[in-house]
C-alpha cells in the first residue's frame, strides 16, 4: 500500500468476545454480495487480511456444519489487529481502501494496558483519525440479564465505562474536525433470538432497545455532548442469522469469579443469513459520498465555503479530507487523462473510476431496514 | 536468558505476566504478510552472538469469563553477556526442548498438546489471575518464569519421547518445506539446534505461506542472510512437498576486497557510540519529517529506520537482545568461533522491507 492511497479509517469498540472480529468478517461478505455485478470488488487488502478472515469464515462454517455452536472457535484478540479492506475499480492506484483496528478488548480498561503504552498510544491515534466508530453491543448480555446481583455485573462484561471514556475522546476529536463527518454505529450482535425478521419467532426488539437505551446512556450522551453534529445510529446485526439462543447463565466459579455462558444451536438451514450489516455499508458509503460532494462541491455558496475550508484543511491534514481529496484528484486526473489520449484504454479506465462513484452512490442511496433508528 | 510467559486470566485480558517486552518483535511478521503470531507459531532468530524466541498458540484448559479457550505465548531471549547474564548449556537445552514440543503441538493440532498440559500443571486459574492482576510487578515475573522453567525442566513429569532431530548435515542451508512434512519438521529441529548454537539464521513457521515461489519467501530470502529454515503452514494449502532450496545469500564483501573472515571484528567501542547515535538520530529527524510531509493513515513501515541504523552500527556488532525494536536485522560477529559461514555478517541484512 502506497502512501499515496486512501484509506478511511474505522475504529471498533468494544470488550473481549462482543464480536469485533465477526462484524469486520461479515462486513466483507456483505461488501461482496453488495458489489456484486458493479464491476467494483471488495478484497482483502493484505494477506494478513485475507488469511485471517478466512480462517473466520472457516472456523465459522465449521461450527454452522456441525449444528453446534461453540463459543470458541474463534479465540480472543491478542495484539492490535490491523484489517486491510480495499474497494476495488479494477484499476491500478484507484482503489478506496478501508483499514479497520481491532484490539484487545481489555485494553480499553487503563489498568490492563500496562506494559503497552505505546501500542495503545498507537491504537488511540488510529480511532481520533477515524470518521466513523462502530461498538459493537452484546444483546445477549442486555436481554438475558435479570437478577440484580448479576445486573450489577453488566458495567464490567459491557465496559460500558471504558467504551465512554473512549467515544468520548473521539467525540472530542470528530468536534475540534467540524467539516469531517462524523458517525457512531452502535450494533448489537448475538440478538438472534429477540427479532423475527430474520428466522426467529418472537420480537423482542422493544425490550433490547430499552435496555440499550438504559445501560448505553452514558456513552450516547457523551458522544451527543462532545459532538453535536455527529450521526449517532442504532443498527442491530445479525452476523450469522441462522443459530439461536438456547440457554444462557451468570456462574460464579469456585475462586468466586462471576461468568456469563451463552449456548447457540444452529436454527433453519444452517446457512449464514446476514442481518443489517447492508445499513452499516450505507452508512459507511453515505460518509464518503458525503465528504467527496463537500471536496467537489459546486452547488452552492455555502458548500463552496465549506469545501474550500475543507481543502486548506487537507492540506495540514491526514486524516478524512486528504484521503478526500486524493480519490478527487485521481478521478480528475483519469478524465483529464481520457480526454487527453481519446484511446480504448483511457476511456476504459475512467468508466471503471466512475464506476466506484456510482457503486458507492447507489448504496449511500438505500433506505435503512426498520431495525436502525438515529439516536 | 529471560523468559517471558503471556496468557489472559478469567477476567483480565491477554498480557505478559509482571513484565513485559520492550518491543513486540515478532509482530514484524505479520506486517511483512509472512506469519500470523496470534496463530501457533514457532519463530526463532539468532545473529549468532545471541537468540530471541516467540511461541504461541498452546492452548490453555482454562477458560475466560465468557468461556472461551485460552492461549499462551511465550517469549525466550538469550542473555546479554555485558549485564552479566550468562547462558549456559542447560539453557539452550531447555529453549531446545520446549521448541521441540511445541513443534509436536503445532503441527497436531488436534487433541492436548503436551506444552498444554505441562503449562497447566504448574498455572492453575487462580495463580494466573492473581500474576495478572499484580500488574507490572517482578515479582510474579519471575514466578512465572520459574514455573516456565519447571514445567519444562528434564526430568519432570512423564518421560518425553525422543526429540526427532535430523542427524545428517541438512541439505540446504536455506530452503522452505512444509509444516505436515516430517522430514522438513526434522531438519528445521536441526536447524533451531544450531541456530541455539551460535549459527546465524532463522527458523519460521510461516502460516500465511502456501508454496515455495510465494512472493512473500522470496523477498525474506532477499532481506535475509543467515540461515533460513522455514516451514509452510498456510490454511488449506496443498502441502508443500519436499524441501525447497532458497536463493543463496551472497556473501558480502567488504569494499576494500578482504575477505570478511580474514577481517578482526570492531565490537562498537565507546568512540564510535556518539557517532552512530547522531546518525540515527539524524535518520530519525528525517523519517519523522518525510512522514509528517507525506503522512497518511497507513500504517508506515518502521523498519526503514531500524534496518538503517544497523546499517549504519556495521558488521560484527550488534547483538538480538530482547529490546530491539521489531525489524530490526541481527547480525554475527566474525569473533565468533562458532561462525563458520561468510554470508553471516553483512551490511545489506538492513535491506528489510
Ligand atoms: N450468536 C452470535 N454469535 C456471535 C455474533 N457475533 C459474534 N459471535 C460469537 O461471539 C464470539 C466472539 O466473537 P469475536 O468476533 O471473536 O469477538 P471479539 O473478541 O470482539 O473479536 C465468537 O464465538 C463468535 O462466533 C452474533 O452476531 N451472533
Ligand atoms: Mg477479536
Amino acid at each position: 500500500m502506497t502512501t499515496d492511497q486512501v484509506a478511511f479509517k474505522i475504529g471498533l469498540l468494544g470488550p473481549s468476545r462482543v464480536g469485533k472480529t465477526s462484524l469486520v468478517t461479515a462486513m466483507l461478505s456483505e461488501a461482496q454480495r453488495m458489489l456484486a455485478g458493479s464491476g467494483v470488488a471488495m478484497v482483502a487488502a493484505d494477506t494478513a487480511t485475507e488469511v485471517v478472515i478466512d480462517g473466520n469464515r472457516e472456523a465459522l462454517q465449521g461450527d454452522l456444519l456441525s449444528g453446534e455452536f461453540l463459543h470458541g472457535s474463534l479465540l480472543g484478540t491478542v495484539e492490535p489487529t490491523y484489517f486491510k479492506l480495499a474497494l476495488d475499480p479494477g484499476v491500478p492506484d484507484a482503489r478506496i481502501d478501508i483499514e479497520l483496528l481491532d484490539f484487545p478488548g481489555g485494553w480499553i480498561k487503563p489498568k490492563d494496558r500496562v506494559g503497552v503504552e505505546d501500542q495503545w498510544e498507537k491504537c488511540r491515534k488510529f480511532i481520533a483519525a477515524s470518521t466513523i466508530l462502530l461498538v459493537p453491543v452484546d444483546a445477549s448480555l442486555l436481554m438475558e440479564t435479570t437478577e440484580k446481583e448479576h445486573l450489577r455485573l453488566l458495567p464490567q462484561f459491557l465496559t460500558t465505562v471504558q467504551v465512554e471514556q473512549v467515544a468520548r475522546d473521539w467525540a472530542i476529536e470528530r468536534n475540534r474536525r467540524p467539516e469531517e463527518p462524523a458517525l457512531v454505529a452502535f450494533c448489537p450482535v448475538k440478538g438472534e433470538a429477540y427479532f423475527n425478521d430474520n428466522g426467529g419467532i418472537k420480537n423482542r426488539s422493544v425490550l433490547l432497545r430499552q435496555r440499550f437505551d438504559t445501560v448505553y446512556a452514558g456513552v450516547v450522551q457523551a458522544v451527543r455532548a462532545e459532538a453535536p453534529k455527529a450521526t449517532i445510529l442504532y443498527a442491530p446485526v445479525d452476523t450469522i442469522g441462522c443459530v439461536e439462543l438456547v440457554r444462557a447463565d451468570w456462574t460464579k466459579s469456585s475462586t468466586g469469579i462471576w461468568g456469563f455462558d451463552a449456548k447457540y444451536r444452529v436454527r433453519g438451514k444452517a446457512e449464514i443469513s446476514r442481518m443489517g450489516v447492508d445499513d452499516l455499508m450505507t452508512a459507511i458509503a453515505q460518509q464518503l459520498i458525503y465528504g467527496k460532494r463537500l471536496a467537489g462541491a459546486q452547488e452552492s455558496d455555502d458548500l463552496r465555503a465549506l469545501a474550500n475550508r475543507a481543502a486548506e484543511y487537507a492540506e495540514r491534514s491526514e486524516g478524512f479530507f486528504r484521503d478526500i481529496w486524493l480519490w478527487v484528484n485521481r478521478e480528475r486526473q483519469a478524465r483529464r487523462t481520457a480526454a487527453a489520449q481519446h484511446d480504448r484504454e483511457a476511456r476504459e479506465a475512467l468508466h471503471r473510476v466512475l464506476a466506484l462513484d456510482a457503486v458507492l452512490e447507489k448504496i449511500a442511496a438505500q433506505r435503512f431496514g426498520p431495525r436502525v433508528s438515529r439516536l | 536468558m529471560h523468559v517471558h510467559l503471556r496468557t489472559r486470566g478469567t477476567d483480565i485480558d491477554y498480557r505478559f505476566i509482571g513484565d513485559t517486552p520492550k518491543a513486540f518483535w515478532w509482530s514484524e511478521y505479520k506486517r511483512r504478510g509472512l506469519t500470523d503470531h496470534e496463530k501457533p507459531v514457532i519463530v526463532v532468530e539468532s545473529d549468532g552472538a545471541g537468540w530471541r524466541i516467540y511461541l504461541h498458540g498452546a492452548e490453555s484448559r482454562r477458560r475466560d469469563n465468557r468461556t472461551t479457550p485460552i492461549t499462551f505465548s511465550i517469549v525466550l531471549a538469550s542473555g546479554a553477556p555485558e549485564h552479566g547474564d550468562r547462558d549456559d548449556a542447560a539453557d539452550r537445552e531447555f529453549a531446545f526442548r520446549l521448541i521441540n514440543l511445541w513443534l509436536e503441538a503445532v503441527s497436531e493440532p488436534s487433541g492436548r498438546s503436551t506444552v498444554a498440559e505441562r503449562l497447566d500443571e504448574v498455572l492453575p486459574a487462580i495463580t494466573v489471575d492473581h500474576w495478572l492482576a499484580s500488574g507490572v510487578d517482578p515479582e510474579s515475573a519471575r514466578a512465572a518464569e520459574k514455573a516456565v522453567r519447571m514445567a519444562f525442566s528434564s526430568g519432570l513429569s512423564e518421560p518425553e519421547p525422543p526429540i526427532a532431530v535430523s542427524t545428517s548435515e541438512p541439505p540446504y542451508r536455506r530452503w522452505l518445506g512444509d509444516l505436515s512434512d516430517e522430514k522438513s519438521r526434522e531438519t528445521f529441529v536441526a536447524h533451531v539446534r544450531e541456530l541455539l548454537d551460535g549459527r546465524q539464521g532463522k527458523a519460521l513457521i510461516l502460516t500465511f505461506v502456501q508454496a515455495p515461489d510465494d512472493p512473500v519467501v522470496a523477498d525474506l530470502a532477499a532481506a535475509e542472510t543467515g540461515d533460513l529454515a522455514l516451514l509452510a503452514a498456510r490454511r488449506g494449502r496443498t502441502p508443500v512437498e519436499g524441501m525447497h532450496p532458497l536463493g543463496k545469500a551472497e556473501p558480502v564483501l567488504p569494499a576494500d576486497g578482504k575477505d570478511l573472515r580474514s577481517r578482526r571484528p570492531r565490537p562498537m567501542g565507546r568512540k564510535r557510540l556518539p557517532l552512530v547515535a547522531l546518525a540515527v538520530v539524524i535518520l530519525l529527524v528525517g523519517l519523522i519529517a518525510w512522514l509528517m510531509l507525506t503522512g497518511t493513515g497507513n500504517a508506515t513501515p518502521l523498519p526503514a529506520l531500524s534496518a538503517a541504523a544497523t546499517t549504519i552500527t556495521s558488521c560484527p556488532t550488534s547483538k538480538i537482545s530482547p529490546d530491539m525494536t521489531p525489524g530490526e536485522q541481527p547480525e554475527r560477529p566474525t569473533s565468533d568461533p562458532r561462525a563458520h559461514r561468510p554470508w553471516s555478517c553483512s551490511a545489506s541484512t538492513a535491506a528489510a522491507r
